[in-house]
């Protein structure tokens, strides 16, 4: 059940992975509520990232139910899921930006995509969303010549451009130095109040969970572990999240 | 049931299996294509990209394959044909091989090396760096986006290659024939325009659909379903211009048998 005043954007039943004889997810249950920014934690392998391709449908369930928008999307196939992933943006890990269009090239393919003619209209869209991500200068390189904070911004501009209702992070700060991660952290938290959509962050990061998050929730062995606020993960004497949180492997020297 | 005999089944049936599963994705595949050209909005501008690459790229290959064949060919013809007198058949001969058989087949095996691994490595890469995801993601179908517009840029071009390279060969060996053998021009020509016909032609360009239908189905396949990294797209291109280029020879067998109903070899 929802909390009072919070209506559910995704809703995650009993949702099962298995890839090559894994079993990724086992019986997650998970609901992301219309506006609120969560943070998806835990360790590498525990269906993190398996999790937004499922709930963007680019990956099939095993089993298991997920509704987005009211929507079951488990049982539509690849061309009735178009409408609803065009709903929602997401942004991948390394920004997957076509490497044959430019910086701007690419911002405009959704805009084109969805049948916008109207040059000046895209130009002024591109534009607006460059500048929105701090890429206003840079939109006639190509994805070759960005640094990997470059590439993602320029990613968030293509996922923004359409308005989505809830954006999907994949690390967004992985493999970046801390002042980049620092300020996309940033850049994810103004998207979200400016835009008033969902967020839906997954991350390795703990500054990044006290920036981004409304809520928090950590996956262990393919369940939801934990859920809480940032305040209530960090203040957990749950020993597992302690240990996660605190970043400790439990080996000595 | 002895254990020999499950050995057996299992040996005949795992292969079995597994080339009548790779045949139902390419069905299925072929099923994607047709709804894409038949429903889906048809993305001109790439078609345009992918002509110049596919057709205006492969001609300098098309020609030199062409033309050195067509001239091979015709000496090896010369040289039996004229201990028996015959060398003023050369020409037909020449004709009837470079339409029927050698122009198609040898456009298509140098399209599928510098086109089909080409696409089969474009698309794998998109494929290992989540750009076919991130495709997907933007709510468009690959197949829309990347094999239907290079589906239809392989079928407006592939007839106009193998026409190219049906020219260049004949040119080239009536250049061995008449110029450098010194056999009398008309009756060189006799012989070849007789057999130059328009079902000969017609029977080359049917063949070089098919390929043409060939190469980007199964590279295009190869690509989409690339994985593990840089070793699958290395993997995936190796088995796109290995199964085409077989897929192209064995079905080339099949097509000459079946196509000659149609459009017989006419007695001259």
């Amino acid at each position: 059940m929802p909390a009072p005043g919070l209506q559910p954007l995704i809703e995650v039943r009993g949702l099962h992975k298995r890839i090559d004889g894994q079993h990724i997810l086992r019986g997650m249950d998970l609901t992301i509520n219309l506006g609120e920014s969560l943070a998806i934690i835990g360790g590498s392998g525990t269906g993190k990232s398996v999790t937004l391709k499922l709930i963007m449908g680019l990956m099939s369930a095993t089993s298991g139910s997920i509704k987005v928008d009211g929507v079951e999307i488990t049982s539509l196939n690849e061309r009735q899921l178009g409408p609803h992933r065009r709903k929602i943006g997401m942004l991948f890990q390394d920004g997957a930006l076509f490497d044959s269009l430019s910086v701007a090239e690419n911002v405009a393919f959704p805009l084109r995509e969805a049948g916008e003619k109207d040059a000046a209209k895209i130009t002024a869209v591109v534009h607006a969303a460059l500048d929105d991500v701090g890429l206003a200068d840079s939109k006639e390189k190509l994805p070759s010549a960005l640094s990997g904070g470059m590439r993602k911004r320029a990613a968030l501009a293509r996922a923004l451009v359409t308005n989505p209702r809830c954006i999907l992070y994949d690390e967004p700060t992985a493999g970046l130095d801390p002042i980049i991660s620092d300020s996309i952290d940033h850049l994810i938290r103004r998207t979200q109040k400016r835009h008033k959509c969902t967020s839906v962050v997954v991350t390795h990061d703990m500054k990044s969970v006290r920036t981004v998050a409304d809520r928090v929730v950590y996956l262990r062995e393919g369940v939801v572990f934990f859920a809480g606020t940032p305040a209530e993960l960090f203040a957990s004497e749950e020993p597992l999240v302690k240990q996660f949180v605190e970043g400790r492997s439990g080996e000595e020297d | 049931m002895p254990a020999c005999m499950g050995n057996f089944i299992r040996w005949i049936g795992t292969p079995l299996l597994q080339i009548t599963n790779y045949l139902g994705e390419l069905a299925i595949l072929t099923g994607e294509l047709w709804y894409s050209l038949v429903r889906s909005r048809i993305r001109w501008g790439i078609v345009a990209r992918q002509l110049v690459t596919i057709g205006f790229g492969s001609q300098l290959q098309v020609i030199v394959t062409g033309a050195f064949t067509g001239a091979v060919f015709a000496a090896q013809v010369y040289y039996k044909f004229n201990q028996l007198g015959f060398e003023s058949i050369v020409g037909g001969i020449v004709a009837l091989a470079m339409s029927r058989e050698l122009g198609p087949v040898l456009t298509a095996l140098m399209l599928t090396s510098r086109v089909g691994a080409s696409m089969a490595a474009e698309i794998g890469t998109m494929k290992i760096t989540e750009q076919v995801d991130a495709l997907r993601s933007l709510g468009v179908h690959p197949v829309d986006f990347l094999v239907a517009p290079r589906f239809l840029a392989m079928i407006f071009s592939v007839p106009l290659l193998i026409g190219e390279s049906i020219r260049f060969g004949m040119g080239a060996a009536r250049l061995m024939v008449v110029g450098l053998f010194n056999v009398p021009e008309a009756f060189y020509e006799d012989q070849l325009y007789k057999n130059f016909t328009l079902d000969n032609l017609w029977f080359g360009m049917a063949k070089g659909i098919v390929f043409g239908y060939l190469i980007v189905v199964v590279c295009c396949h190869q690509g989409l379903n690339v994985r593990q990294g840089a070793v699958g797209v290395g993997r995936g291109t190796t088995s796109a211009v290995v199964i085409t280029s077989l897929g192209i020879l064995i079905l080339n067998f099949f097509l000459t048998l079946a196509l000659n109903y149609v459009w017989p070899v006419v007695r001259t």
